[in-house]
């Protein structure tokens, strides 16, 4: 029966005036667990960036963050589409399209196009940067792209210069004057856009049912229900149907939840690495002190109190080590994450390479501090526990040196005076601390060489290596005949500086369809290549 | 009325060729108000007794009553919870705690407890056995006597019903450690207190009531 009282003051007391006579063991110990704190940050702060920046970069590729589309909708078709569980509902009018020698040249179109406030700022911006200017507003203002500007042949645009466009829509042929009133840069591969305003569209007569497709962007989470719903309930006019581009998305989520699960799972080496070095330094400090706790508890000090004042001592460190755990690996942050982040090799989707944005996000934080307690706290149940068992006689007589250890049978030799034998031996004396130590640095070391091979080979060489072996390669286009012939072979072969060659021959054949035989591959091919073909096209 | 007893107290080290009997069987009763010096030679067991008699050490065998309570029936922190209330322990080598001055020391078993101390109480002690000036002191800068007079203060501060000595005067010179026993005969006889002292001088064991002889771990008459 134990009155609830006020034994905290000593024990508090006691705590801080044994903390304060331990100078070298609370700087290893406070070392650790900043080391332990700054690699927990380390690590989840790439982990924010990376997944933050890969979601750009596809958001990028993608051009847009919507992917449904419904074209001609009615009014009353628009509102019931604000009702549904969208992310974002805008749409988009077909305003024309470019005519002009060098395009058509090149084979390259550009589009006018009108976007609603809701399509540009929820659904586009966002896969765009260096955003300059404003959407137009008045009648001959337009924004640009400055890749399309680029094709139109205006390699320096500025705000408010004067463009003379040429283009066709379904009234005619025009040509006007427009003033550049917006310019930002996109990153999809597919044709380019200029953006008209709403004026525009009034004076060019055109309208959303008649030129314009609703545009929507729907979460993750419940895609599969909206579009059930979708091609179920909704009510569409005749020849109207809702176009779905889920591919790319899919594949964003699940490289970013891969991605996700690793860096939890090197977290939790680093915590586990973290708690024995930890550990390992309050072990040792409790088995020097064990006379000292050994006393206190002849005095009175009951196991629960010693426990608190071991875990005092770590609870104090560790109020200091952490926030400076976390300084320094926010500090270091703009240095490494853009170098871990580059290396890390997932950095580029075809021309259009990963941005290398550093982002704090409190999860970071929360993180780390939970972690690194988690660590600390794990750390000092067993010391604490070693000081509250303490026998106070033992601990009175003896000083650490353990007085259960059975006394060994009798070894054969009298060499073992060495120093260096002493040594040895002395390692292995106390069985538990021997295995910890070891365990420690195997583990060290083995991550250390493991993150660094991992990294290393990380290397754009590997990758050519695997993937593009070769460094020429020569090939006869059909329907040119043959001219490789064995002569022809031979000169490649024998050109100084060709180590390898390999002959790849190539005929083609005409097989009767056999739907049974066939149609797998045919629908493995359609399903797994990004398209938006439609059901009943790929069937057809 | 017996406020101490042992029954058939075994302490036993190591094992068959290495067997080290410290105790074997000793049953002993001590009456309230007592003061009783146990004797014996070195390794006889005195301090092994002590040890146990204060919950310090658990037997191999065997059960030690206090105030009717079976104290290695309890669990580790109910057993260290009785001892600082119940009984004070005078080690030979003092064991003040090194990071705390004299004062904090005396009443360290009180505060460890939660309970204030009894300022009144605690300063009579303090004078008493002459430490007033060296209230704040810290221990490594106390002579020998002076360690061991905090140690005594320490152990009376709880007002405990039962006062361990093992060889208080071990450490002091003639005059002093005099003059330590006669302060302790004084305190609890004041403060009707038992006194189970330890020591292997036959003067100081004529100062008590009953003379306990061991040798070989066993109590002899």
């Amino acid at each position: 029966m134990r009155l609830k009282n006020n034994n905290e003051e000593v024990i508090k007391r006691l705590t801080r005036k044994i903390l304060f006579t331990n100078r070298t063991r609370n700087i290893i110990a406070l070392i650790a667990i900043i080391l332990t704190t700054y690699m927990i940050t380390t690590v989840f702060s790439i982990c924010v960036s990376f997944v933050k920046n890969y979601n750009t970069l596809w958001l990028r590729v993608q051009g847009t963050t919507s992917s449904i589309s419904l074209p001609n909708p009615s009014t009353e078709q628009m509102d019931l589409l604000k009702k549904e569980n969208f992310k974002s509902v805008g749409y988009e009018i077909y305003a024309g399209s470019l005519i002009s020698p060098e395009l058509t040249k090149k084979n390259i179109s550009i589009t006018l196009i009108y976007s609603d406030k809701a399509n540009f700022y929820k659904q586009q911006i966002p896969a765009y940067s260096d955003v300059t200017g404003h959407y137009p507003k008045v009648e001959n203002e337009i924004m640009a792209s400055y890749r399309s500007l680029e094709k139109l042949g205006i390699t320096h645009p500025k705000l408010g210069m004067e463009i003379n466009l040429k283009y066709k829509n379904r009234f005619g042929e025009f040509t006007d004057t427009f003033k550049l009133t917006g310019i930002y840069k996109d990153y999809t591969a597919s044709s380019s856009v200029i953006y008209v305003s709403e004026a525009f569209i009034n004076k060019s007569g055109l309208s959303l049912e008649q030129d314009g497709s609703a545009i929507m962007a729907v979460s993750n989470f419940n895609r599969d229900a909206v579009t059930k719903h979708l091609t179920t309930d909704f009510p569409l006019k005749e020849n109207q149907e809702f176009s779905f581009s889920y591919d790319l998305t899919s594949q964003n989520t699940s490289t970013a939840i891969i991605a996700a699960v690793v860096i939890i799972i090197i977290s939790l080496f680093i915590v586990f690495s973290g708690y024995l070095l930890i550990y390992n330094v309050l072990y040792i400090s409790v088995t020097k002190d064990i006379h000292f706790y050994g006393l206190l508890k002849t005095i009175g000090t009951s196991p629960k109190q010693l426990r608190k004042i071991v875990r005092g001592q770590a609870a104090y460190l560790a109020k200091i080590g952490i926030p400076a755990g976390i300084l320094l690996a926010t500090a270091t942050s703009f240095v490494i994450i853009p170098l871990a982040l580059s290396s890390l090799g997932v950095n580029s989707y075809g021309n259009i390479s990963m941005p290398v944005k550093i982002y704090f996000h409190p999860v970071i934080y929360i993180g780390a501090i939970l972690f690194a307690l988690l660590a600390v706290l794990m750390s000092c149940k067993k010391p604490a526990s070693i000081a509250a068992k303490i026998s106070p006689v033992e601990a009175i007589r003896f000083t650490g040196i353990k007085v259960k250890s059975k006394l060994k049978n009798n070894r054969n030799t009298t060499k073992s005076g060495k120093l260096h034998r002493m040594a040895f031996f002395n390692v292995f004396r106390d069985k538990k601390r021997a295995i910890l130590v070891f365990t420690s640095l195997f583990l060290g070391i083995t991550t250390y060489l493991c993150v660094f091979a991992m990294l290393d080979s990380l290397k754009v060489e590997n990758f050519i290596k695997t993937y593009y072996p070769n460094d020429f390669k020569l090939t006869n286009l059909p329907p040119i005949s043959q001219k490789f012939d064995n002569s022809f072979i031979d000169k490649i072969r024998s050109t100084p500086g060709v180590k390898n060659m390999h002959i790849q021959y190539i005929t083609g054949i005409e097989a009767d369809y056999n739907e049974e035989i066939f149609l797998p591959f045919i629908n493995l091919e359609l399903n797994s290549t990004s398209s938006n073909i439609d059901q009943d096209e790929k069937i057809r | 009325m017996s406020i101490l007893e042992t029954h058939n107290l075994k302490k036993y080290y190591g094992q068959q060729d290495n067997l080290v009997k410290a105790l074997d069987g000793v049953s002993i009763k001590v009456n309230e108000n007592e003061f009783i010096a146990i004797v014996g030679t070195s390794g006889s067991g005195k301090s092994t007794l002590l040890n146990m008699i204060g919950g310090l050490d658990r037997p191999t065998e065997g059960n030690v009553i206090v105030a009717g309570n079976d104290i290695f029936k309890m669990s580790d922190e109910e057993l260290t919870v009785f001892r600082r209330r119940n009984v004070g322990f005078v080690f030979q080598n003092y064991n003040l705690v090194p990071i705390l001055n004299v004062y904090e020391n005396i009443v360290l078993p009180i505060e460890l407890d939660g309970t204030k101390p009894d300022k009144d109480y605690i300063d009579s002690i303090i004078k008493t056995l002459g430490l007033e000036s060296k209230i704040t002191s810290m221990p490594s800068n106390l002579s020998g006597g002076q360690q061991q007079r905090v140690a005594i203060a320490r152990a009376l501060a709880t007002k405990p019903s039962i006062i361990l000595a093992d060889e208080p005067t071990g450490n002091l010179d003639s005059k002093t450690g005099m003059d330590v026993l006669g302060l302790m005969k004084l305190t609890s006889q004041k403060f009707n207190q038992t006194m189970v002292m330890i020591t292997h001088n036959e003067e100081i064991a004529q100062l008590a009531d009953r003379i306990i002889h061991i040798e070989d771990g066993k109590v002899v008459n």
